[in-house]
């Protein structure tokens, strides 16, 4: 009896993988391109910058607030920094650059919501508004062109094989797995989404905690719009619209509650590939395009179903056996 | 229940940040505008009427008060799109360049942000404030259009620029004709792509009418004509580069051969080119779309897109000022026109980037 | 007097334990039949399959002499049985007249039919002689208010059996009177009552019959009056608690914790007290004499306006409970769920995450982080598989016992217990008892103790301290903590 409760457990545990692993299956089976190298490295190109901003939407709705702002902020921080590049040709002044215009909206994002208590859905809906207009502002609705080098954020292979678009996924995943894991600063978070007025009484000081929590997530926020700007090799402040509704979108399938409290950085990535591994294979088996937002829609529908349930069904195991 | 809260909140906030980001803004606004209509539409058939009978009067006024008072200048109401749109922001620039030769007018500016409830709210604004000449760059013209005619009878002159005049009858209108648009580049198009050639073709948002009217204009001027183009897939990518970008990926993957990218606009085109790049796979292969913009015509330059089509937002706004001259004197009452598309390709590119370098485009 | 309600050799399993076992009960008409056993003896279980939310493997339940079987609540409902759960629900932001109705909203075509609904809900005030306004927000009544009104719903949609699950665990002591006026009235009404409680001078109040479960079993049942609390207690444990208050003196030491005429305007005025090390002191007074509010202040959860706290004779600059723990100071909230806890966290966080405040660095040393958290798991035996679960899956009282693990893990000098024994079963609350009496002992913690059981007061502490409207009334010692003296400075007479 035991051990079949250990095995639904590890099932459960990994509900998402196990989706993902389905998927890849499935996919291989029906694309014979799909399992090719150049395939895959296009999968996680194509979910690049969508799945670092997942990994600041993650870490900002564990800790039971959302952020909308990011999708407009990686458009504003990225085009910005792409604007300094032009005018300086410093990469790494235009990367810092955009770094501290992400951690600057974070800052004033964590100010209204941890420090003067508004509700992080209207701030960061008015933030949206306030970074596109911010970047407008100075390009008069214009693109930039001619960006030169700075397309190497985007573009660039590293050691001749890993494009430079997978090595940030990979070190924003370990940034945010040991953030989340290892740091006394990702229990809290976790603590204060999970119960703030319990943090508060277990001596956490629930106010920083969460104003650092938009800067970080400004910085990501930040980093990858300028990924974004460099695999466009333009700069182009609208194009980060909209990635906010994919990062929810990606950070939910990848296990993260509503309510706060719950989620990981694996989860999200797993999360993010379920979706980039969804669009690829429709597109390679020439799905027609309306039918593919409706499979889409249903398919993210299912993934958060099946992991959803298998939750419920853990928790009514224990309890009952209590 | 809290769960069931947080996630009714969850659904709430998904479809409340597709609203509020999604570039299609339609559906929320047209059920108000209905309302709308619906309440003015008995009074707009009564005033239409009286209107035309006492029109010649009223305009004859106007033209002794203007010739009264030579300082008197003309106010004239902007309402673009979405001045953080490129073409809009272009042709609110040449809009503004052109006001300048016209001593007795002067041009405001309010944006719409792409937001149709605002551009209407501008609309009735101007009308109210008593501007002598509204150019509306519309959001969603034949949403637009009865409101337009109606104040248009009421004695506001109109000028719906850059898009169909949705069927108004009273209002001027100067627009380019997306099938011609698609039809110059196809021409083009029709001429490079080899026998039996493959191509992919990249859609704009479902559903719009430039975008369909750029299909069109390939469907007639292309693949009609060459009846041996196999096309591999169509897919919408709704007008953004980064979405052009990931399609033409997996397209690489799925097909063997790909001979062009056909695309609805420049950025999608551009996404595919870049793409392409990537997987150097680009020197092959033509790329095709339209719009015409700074990026488009460098990328000319550098060998990358193939051709384009441009919609002149110079002459836009010569045409336009002609027109509203001669309204204001009276002349006529109103005139819809057309402007030609125009091919850019590798021939007359230099041409087109000292244009953009004088619009600020290209700095 | 006929058998309202007969349950028969009643069994439920779950996977990996057997809930129910063979339970019997039968409720008479017009009586209070009370059930009593530890948590997990499966009294929600049998709560449960009573309303029709569970299903039982075996056995029949018996409604006026007919067997009948409940699928869902709402059948158990219509067959006019009601509960009043220990955690109520309502929607906090309708009005009363709509919480009442909720079910049944008087409505014409899916539109609601108000005035009919504001007739309806005060012809049953004046039928209850209740007091309420109908348009009141449910949110601004108190907890025993809103009791009332659930009571007072099941009453008035014809309820015969009427179960209510720990009814008192959260109400004052005036209110408790009040409920038991109306358990009385109800009873003369022809209501049966199955009462769920820990409480054994309720118990020996107002019910008649009594049985008690322990693993599932029902152990005995029969009329109140054959029982004492120790033969109950007894048959809940299986074992026999000899001495329930393990309190020593130890040896008087230093002063650790000193405040000094601390107020708050409104909630409390100049309140002094020292507690020394290995001392327990206690805090006696009414709901709403402001204790706890003085616990949070010294903890710093609220502020205070003026006044102030020394630790060890150095002055404590206390704004948040992040510096209060800095300053050696903690506090075992009243409320768990809300103050405690964090529910989708597993045990070894929800212990540990209080001592990451006083530890240095920036990251966790993961295996330090477990050994210390299953040496004080262990230690404190909390009855869970393993620190992984997640706390919410844990009784109340082991997951208490994880709040303690929690502050043991910091090493206060000074540790504030607020109502530590609500809520939880007799035998956790016996090791709660001897963990605090081993702080004191070994450990040398100052601790403060508040708690509205006087004999656990009486029994635990050197002396208490008894508030009354935001004062310290008095301050009894040895053997002038009776419960006399204390109600009576409570009450503010005399003193």
């Amino acid at each position: 009896m035991k051990q079949q409760i250990k095995i639904k457990g590890t099932l459960q545990k990994y509900s998402t993988i196990i989706i993902l692993l389905a998927m890849i299956m499935l996919s291989a089976i029906l694309s014979s391109t799909f399992l090719t190298t150049t395939n895959i490295m296009n999968v996680l190109k194509q979910v690049s910058v969508v799945t670092i901003l997942s990994f600041a939407q993650c870490m900002i709705i564990i800790t039971g607030e959302i952020d909308l702002s990011l999708g407009t902020v990686a458009g504003m921080a990225g085009s910005y920094a792409v604007i300094l590049y032009v005018a300086t040709g410093s990469l790494v002044l235009s990367f810092g650059f955009g770094m501290i215009l992400g951690a600057l909206v974070g800052l004033i994002n964590g100010l209204f919501i941890a420090y003067f208590k508004l509700p992080s859905f209207i701030v960061t809906l008015a933030m949206q508004s306030i970074t596109f207009g911010a970047i407008t502002l100075y390009t008069k609705g214009n693109n930039i062109y001619r960006i030169g080098d700075f397309k190497i954020f985007g573009q660039k292979e590293l050691f001749g094989f890993l494009p430079i678009t997978i090595f940030f996924i990979i070190l924003m995943c370990i940034i945010m797995i040991i953030l989340l894991r290892y740091t006394k600063f990702g229990r809290y978070l976790y603590a204060v989404g999970s119960n703030s007025e319990s943090a508060v009484a277990a001596g956490i000081q629930v106010t920083k905690v969460k104003w650092v929590a938009f800067i970080i997530s400004g910085i990501f926020a930040a980093i990858g719009g300028m990924v974004l700007m460099g695999r466009l090799n333009a700069g182009i402040p609208s194009e980060g619209q909209g990635y906010e509704t994919d990062a929810i979108m990606a950070t939910v399938v990848g296990g993260t509650s509503f309510s706060g409290g719950v989620g990981t950085a694996t989860g999200t990535l797993v999360g993010s590939l379920i979706i980039g591994v969804l669009n690829n294979i429709m597109n390679l088996l020439g799905v027609e395009a309306y039918t593919q937002r409706i499979i889409k829609g249903f398919l993210i529908i299912i993934a958060v179903l099946f992991d959803v349930r298998s939750k419920q069904k853990k928790s009514t195991i224990k309890i009952m056996s209590k | 229940m809290k769960k069931l809260v947080s996630i009714l909140l969850v659904l709430v906030l998904l479809v409340g940040t597709v609203v509020s980001c999604g570039k299609d803004k339609s559906t929320d606004k047209s059920s108000k505008e209905e309302a709308k209509e619906e309440v003015k539409e008995e009074a707009k058939e009564e005033a239409k009427e009286e209107v035309k009978e006492e029109a010649p009067e009223e305009k004859e006024k106007a033209e002794e008060e203007s010739d009264a008072s030579d300082d008197k200048k003309y106010k004239i109401a902007l309402l673009p799109t979405d001045m953080a749109a490129t073409f809009a922001a272009w042709l609110a620039q040449e809009l503004e360049k052109e006001v300048e030769k016209y001593p007795n007018m002067e041009m405001t500016i309010l944006d719409s942000k792409n937001v149709l409830s605002t551009q209407l709210a501008n609309l009735e604004n101007c009308v109210a404030q008593g501007y002598d000449y509204i150019i509306l760059h519309p959001l969603e013209p034949d949403a637009e259009a009865e409101i337009v005619d109606q104040y248009v009878s009421e004695g506001t002159p109109i000028m719906m620029i850059n898009q169909s005049d949705g069927g108004s009858e009273l209002c001027s209108n100067v627009d380019a004709d997306p099938i011609e648009q698609g039809a110059i580049v196809a021409e083009v198009a029709a001429e490079k792509i080899p026998e039996n050639g493959k191509v992919v073709i990249l859609m704009g948002p479902s559903g719009n009418s430039h975008s369909i009217g750029r299909r069109e204009g390939f469907q007639q001027y292309l693949f009609d004509v060459r009846p041996d183009i196999e096309i591999l897939d169509e897919q919408l990518a709704d007008w953004e580069k980064s979405k052009g970008m990931n399609y033409m990926e997996d397209w690489m993957q799925a097909y063997p051969q790909i001979d062009a990218v056909i695309s609805m606009n420049d950025a999608m085109a551009l996404g595919a080119l870049e793409a392409a790049k990537a997987a150097g796979k680009d020197e092959n292969m033509t790329f095709y779309g339209v719009d015409g913009l700074a990026d488009a015509v460098l990328s000319i330059k550098d060998g990358g897109l193939t051709a384009t089509c441009v919609q002149n937002a110079r002459k836009f706004a010569e045409i336009g000022f002609e027109i509203i001259d001669k309204v204001l004197k009276g002349e006529i009452e109103f005139e819809k026109t057309l402007i030609p598309g125009e091919l850019i390709d590798s021939n007359n590119v230099d041409e087109w980037i000292e244009i953009h370098k004088e619009n600020g485009q290209i700095k | 007097m006929e058998e309202k309600l007969k349950l028969v050799g009643i069994s439920k399993s779950f996977p990996g334990v057997k809930a129910l076992d063979n339970v019997d009960i039968t409720l008479r008409k017009g009586t209070v039949h009370a059930i009593v056993g530890e948590n997990g003896a499966g009294k929600s279980t049998l709560m449960k399959i009573i309303s029709g939310l569970y299903r039982m493997d075996s056995g029949h339940i018996y409604l006026d002499g007919k067997e009948v079987t409940f699928s869902s609540p709402q059948e158990s409902s219509h067959a006019g049985i009601a509960m009043i759960y220990q955690e109520l629900n309502y929607f906090p932001d309708l009005s009363i007249e709509e919480n009442l109705f909720m079910n049944r909203l008087p409505s014409s075509f899916g539109f609601m039919k108000w005035r009919e609904l504001r007739k309806k809900c005060l012809e049953l005030f004046e039928d209850k002689n209740i007091n309420y306004h109908p348009e009141n927000k449910v949110k601004d009544l108190s907890i025993s208010d809103i009791q009332m009104l659930e009571i007072l719903k099941a009453v008035a949609f014809n309820a015969e059996i009427i179960i209510m699950d720990e009814p008192t665990s959260s109400i004052s002591n005036e209110d408790v009177e009040h409920l038991f006026n109306t358990i009385e009235n109800l009873k003369k009404e022809g209501i049966s009552i199955l009462y769920i409680s820990h409480k054994m001078d309720e118990i020996f109040k107002i019910a008649d019959d009594i049985t008690v479960l322990r693993d599932g079993k029902s152990v005995v049942t029969g009329l109140v009056s054959e029982f004492n609390s120790d033969s109950i207690i007894t048959h809940m444990v299986g074992r026999s608690i000899e001495n329930i208050y393990p309190k020593k003196k130890v040896a008087k030491q230093n002063i650790v914790l000193s405040v000094q005429n601390l107020s708050r305007s409104g909630i409390f005025e100049n309140i002094s007290f020292d507690v020394k090390a290995g001392e327990i002191v206690g805090f006696a007074g009414l709901i709403g004499a402001g204790r706890t509010e003085v616990a949070r202040a010294v903890f710093g959860l609220d502020h205070y306006d003026s006044g102030s706290i020394f630790v060890e004779g150095n002055k404590a600059k206390i704004t948040s409970p992040s510096s209060a723990i800095k300053n050696g100071i903690i506090l075992l909230t009243e409320d768990r769920k809300r103050e405690g806890i964090f529910s989708v966290r597993n045990v070894l966080e929800n212990i540990s995450i209080s001592s990451l405040r006083v530890k240095k660095g920036a990251f966790i040393n993961l295996k330090q982080e477990r050994n210390e958290v299953i040496d004080i798991f262990n230690k404190l035996q909390v009855r869970a598989p393993s620190v992984d679960v997640n706390i919410s899956t844990l009784s109340g009282g082991n997951q208490q016992k994880v709040i303690l693990c929690r502050w043991l893990l910091v090493n206060a000098k000074v540790m504030i217990f607020d109502e530590p024994t609500r809520g939880i079963d007799v035998g956790a609350k016996f090791e709660i008892y001897n963990i605090m009496q081993k702080l004191a002992e070994m450990n040398k913690v100052a601790i403060v103790m508040i708690s509205s059981e006087l004999p656990e007061l009486i029994g635990m502490c050197d002396k208490i301290y008894v508030m009354n409207r935001g004062n310290i009334a008095g301050c009894v010692e040895g053997n002038n903590m009776t419960q006399e003296n204390i109600m009576r400075m409570a009450a503010g007479v005399g003193g």
